[in-house]
């Protein structure tokens, strides 16, 4: 019995995932025995004023009541982006708080925030800087309890945290293992309220995550099926919740999706989607799942002719056994990435228009344009220093990013004949 | 749909493949060790891996407190309380275990007695609550399951936590390619039942799924080459991930009724646990696919790929599965019977073997172990 | 058991791996200081990089290393194997020496042995973009096309860099790495 689309051996890989993940619609009511088992009493709370308006953190506190346990404090004003002054001050106030734990609800920069200040407080560090780099941070910290409010970044499952210092005007990279929280809690009620347009993008984060993990460098047998499993859990779910926001199970689902993409990238990195993505953020300021939303398609047909067997192998989770079956080997790739398009676009008429296909379409809350055309050259410049092309299958150059950036501001297939091969 | 609901931690990191064994001061250095208790038996010793490790080690900051290449078949205490006073008469910060079954234990049990400090019959009566010592280890493919998983095993327990998984497992060819085709099919046959015993719970668990799946992949891919030529780089290396992803899954489910009995029954015999999970296997599917629950269909996507997996019918996913399944376990018929009759158990020894796995893991009765053990006696 | 069998061990040298990789390093370090004066992509490159760039690549945990940077007046020099206090911007760090080995004997690209997890990178992260596409320079001028296609992601095509251009700077960049 012959085996169709064999599973690759790497010469060599290497793959770490050590977050306990509680999955469940009662996920958040078991934060008090993780935290007992590991003997933490006195959590600390560490979120943003969008996820306390939101009643999330009540939320949390109400689970946790449950067995009796209570924050010992409480800090709700994380910025968007996570800097060192709050940093040092949360660490202050964890420690006069005699707290013993963190439990970080919210996003990307709440976690990062969390992060810096486990460093602190498990180091007894006064300067946050001798630990930037990597494998600075060489013992275990304090528990980290991530509860993630998106569906996601998957940052509950990376080893990294950025913190920008802005008075040196840079921003501070930390990577480490001991990083990665101790538990990361997926729990429906946690994403429950996530209005349709940050549901389809948060969703198509994740789908990126998981599709770059599948057919960039660093792919490992382990990382191909947690993405394939995300793939498919994303498919299967996203368009139907972004519609009906209530499925508590599709909620569930997709933050399950989430947690394995982050699973497959924090292990196999990601590439030129996510390096134009940061720059096209960077400079214009687009929120990271819409440029992923927008750029997955490009980057899957730039790749095409490097990974093709990938993307091929990727129509099955998206689009279910029969279509991969009905369609011709040498067709299933440029299928998927026809597949993705339909996705976008199936999430744009679910919000109404709003959810953009390509950038000359997306507007900031007053409806201007966010990314004007001009602004390409800086994106394509800044883009030239993200290292995540590392990962890429192809090289890019300043002229090869022009091109995709100027295809995904008109919102145009790439016109393979252009794209160099290497 | 049902709603999930499950817990899962996978603690090691796995490095695998060429030149794996030269991350080893690396990844001591990012867990603040450099002096580790270098632990194996005298086989390994014999067929020069010591040296290879060694060799692997040279050009770094490490200095091997002791290598110890003595470790006998079974684990005890005395043993334990050697390799403990060893330990801490080098001033060792951490352990490596270079092979599998009671090398592994032994070092697991070590790395308790003197994380704990305390004597090892204390430490099985304890709850850990706080990491060990870091802990490598660098598996051999002659695995019985269970040393890359959260436990251990000595004379006279099983101990389950989720510190007791190694820090890092170091899969290197120059080390799994000195197996036996018997070894390779015992190694195959453990980590095939943990890894379908683990994704043939009740409950969806995704992420148990993608670990079990991919310890499936890789058997099916390579255990036929690698039973006729057990040197092989390759399949030598992908049968041992097998064998760690099927242990991390293992870890993440409740004990399966094969597991259990399985264990029973290689202590009290000589044969090892791959060669009655292997009998035991055959048996359960051959019984599982006659109910209306049957296999799960997905084991065809695990075991055949995406394509293959396409192409059959829904409603017959579940015969072919099964199908691939037989032939997988076929292929180690040359060095695993395919009955237990084959093997030297005495027929009424079934008994207390039903009695005795009935006590110890209560999510089966006993007349259910019976029943398997009775249809695997001859060939059903 | 008497623990005196047992004994302590100190790993040794790889003494000849140590000893050919210092010497590619080395090559490598005398060519990119060629190469910043000879072609115009290298050039460029380094004019975009702050004149404190210093960048550091060596094997874990005890060398060979290979420090370049820029001197106050922008021109781009090797600095030599041996640390004098150098502050380096940028570290490209080597796991170990059989890493470097398989990097260096081009069975692993940078590309791969990156995503391999093989070597480290600390420090200015854009400037390890630039590094990388100016190592990249290198060895396509260094290596004969069958090697270089190995070494890196894209070998360049007529239209980027022209037979002329290629054969012409391999020469002057040979002669300068070698020539003191």
């Amino acid at each position: 019995m012959k085996r169709g689309a064999i599973m690759q051996l790497p010469a060599y890989y290497e793959f770490c995932n050590t977050v306990k993940t509680i999955v469940g619609h009662k996920a958040l009511e078991q934060i008090p025995q993780s935290l007992k088992v590991i003997n933490a009493q006195r959590p600390m709370i560490i979120t943003d004023k969008g996820v306390e308006q939101a009643g999330l953190i009540k939320i949390v506190q109400a689970a946790m009541q449950k067995s009796k346990l209570k924050a010992a404090a409480i800090y709700d004003t994380v910025p968007p982006d996570s800097e060192i002054k709050m940093v040092n001050e949360l660490a202050k106030m964890y420690t006069s708080k005699k707290c013993d734990s963190i439990i970080a609800v919210g996003g990307g920069s709440v976690l990062d925030t969390a992060k810096g200040v486990n460093i602190i407080v498990s180091e007894n560090a006064s300067d946050l800087m001798q630990f930037a780099g990597y494998g600075n941070v060489k013992r275990k910290l304090k528990p980290l309890v991530a509860v993630p409010t998106t569906a996601g970044t998957g940052s509950e499952v990376t080893s990294v945290a950025v913190i920008a210092n802005h008075e040196k005007n840079i921003k501070m990279i930390f990577g480490s293992a001991f990083l990665l929280p101790d538990i990361a809690i997926i729990d429906s009620r946690m994403t429950k309220t996530l209005p349709p347009t940050i549901t389809a993008f948060t969703g198509m984060d994740a789908l990126t995550h998981a599709v770059e993990a599948y057919f960039c460098l660093a792919k490992n047998p382990l990382s191909d099926t947690t993405a394939l499993a995300a793939i498919q859990i994303i498919a299967q779910n996203l368009v139907n919740v972004v519609k009906k926001p209530s499925d508590t199970d599709g909620r569930l689902a997709l933050a399950l999706a989430s947690n394995l993409a982050g699973m497959a990238f924090a292990n196999s990195m990601v590439g030129m989607i996510h390096n134009i993505g940061h720059a096209v953020g960077g400079v214009c300021g687009v929120p990271h799942g819409v440029c992923m939303n927008i750029l997955l398609p490009y980057g899957l047909e730039y790749n095409m002719h490097k990974a093709s067997q990938y993307i091929g192998e990727l129509l099955y989770p998206l689009a279910g056994d029969e279509v991969y079956n009905a369609t011709k080997k040498k067709e299933r790739p440029q299928k998927t990435v026809e597949y993705i398009r339909n996705l976008i676009q199936d999430l744009h008429d679910a919000t109404d228009g709003k959810h953009p296909r390509f950038f000359k379409e997306v507007v900031d809350k007053t409806g201007k344009q966010m990314v004007p055309k001009e602004k390409l050259v800086d994106i394509a410049k800044t883009a030239m220093s993200d290292p995540a092309q590392f990962y890429n299958p192809e090289d890019l150059d300043y002229n090869d990013y022009m091109m995709v950036l100027e295809a995904a501001w008109e919102g145009t297939p790439l016109d393979k004949k252009k794209i160099k091969k290497g | 749909m049902i709603p999930y609901n499950f817990t899962f931690l996978s603690h090691p990191k796995i490095c695998s493949g060429l030149k794996a064994l030269e991350v080893i001061p690396f990844e001591l250095e990012s867990l603040n060790a450099c002096k580790p208790l270098i632990i194996t038996s005298e086989k390994w010793s014999r067929k020069k891996l010591t040296k290879t490790i060694v060799k692997a080690l040279y050009d770094s900051n490490i200095v091997i407190g002791a290598l110890f290449d003595n470790a006998p078949a079974h684990p005890s205490s005395t043993i334990i309380n050697v390799l403990s006073k060893l330990y801490r008469e080098r001033s060792c910060d951490s352990i490596v275990a270079v092979g599998a079954g009671s090398v592994v234990n032994i070092a697991k049990s070590v790395n308790m007695v003197v994380s704990l400090k305390t004597d090892i019959v204390e430490c099985a009566n304890m709850t850990l609550s706080a990491p060990l010592k870091p802990f490598i280890c660098v598996p051999t493919a002659d695995c019985e399951g269970g040393e890359m998983a959260a436990m251990a095993t000595c004379e006279r327990f099983t101990k389950k936590s989720d510190y007791l998984y190694p820090d890092v497992i170091v899969i290197d060819p120059r080390i799994t390619r000195n197996a036996t085709s018997e070894e390779i099919a015992n190694c195959a046959l453990t980590s095939l039942s943990h890894a379908i015993e683990a994704c043939g719970i009740d409950t969806p668990n995704p992420i148990n799924d993608a670990y079990a799946h991919t310890a499936l992949q890789f058997i099916y891919q390579y255990l036929p080459k690698t039973i006729k030529k057990p040197c092989n780089n390759d399949g030598s290396v992908a049968i041992v991930n097998a064998a760690a992803c099927a242990d991390i899954a293992f870890s993440n489910a409740p004990e399966g009724i094969i597991h259990s009995l399985a264990s029973i029954i290689a202590q009290d015999t000589n044969y090892k646990p791959g060669t009655i999970m292997g009998i035991l296997l055959r048996t359960s599917l051959h019984a599982k696919l006659a109910t209306k629950q049957g296999i799960r269909p997905e084991l065809l996507l695990a075991l055949a790929g995406i394509d293959t997996y396409a192409k059959t019918k829904e409603n017959e996913r579940q015969k072919v599965a099964y199908d691939y399944l037989i032939k997988c376990i076929a292929t180690t018929s040359k060095y695993i019977p395919s009955t237990l009759k084959k093997l030297t158990i005495s027929h009424d020894k079934l008994k207390e073997y039903a009695k005795e796995a009935a006590a110890k893991n209560r999510d089966y009765k006993e007349k259910e172990y019976a029943e398997l053990l009775a249809n695997a006696w001859e060939s059903k | 058991m008497n623990i005196l069998y047992y004994p302590q061990v100190k790993p040794k040298k790889k003494l000849i791996k140590r000893i050919y990789i210092a010497i590619m390093l080395w090559i490598v370090g005398r060519a990119i200081q060629a190469a910043s004066k000879v072609d115009s992509d290298v050039k460029d490159e380094f004019a975009k990089l702050n004149n404190n760039f210093c960048l550091k690549m060596w094997i874990w945990p005890n060398g060979p290393a290979m420090y370049v940077g820029k001197t106050n007046n922008g021109r781009v020099k090797y600095l030599g194997w041996k640390d004098k206090g150098y502050k380096p911007t940028l570290t490209m760090t080597i796991k170990n020496i059989e890493a470097a080995m398989l990097l260096f004997t081009f069975r692993e690209s940078t590309a791969i042995a990156t995503a391999r997890n093989r070597l480290v990178v600390d420090g200015d992260l854009p400037d390890a973009c630039a590094f990388v596409r100016i190592l990249n320079i290198v060895e396509v001028y260094l290596l004969p096309k069958i090697i270089a296609k190995l070494a890196v992601k894209r070998y360049p095509k007529w239209s980027q860099m022209a037979p002329s251009r290629k054969h012409f700077g391999r020469i002057v960049i040979y002669v300068r790495a070698f020539t003191f």
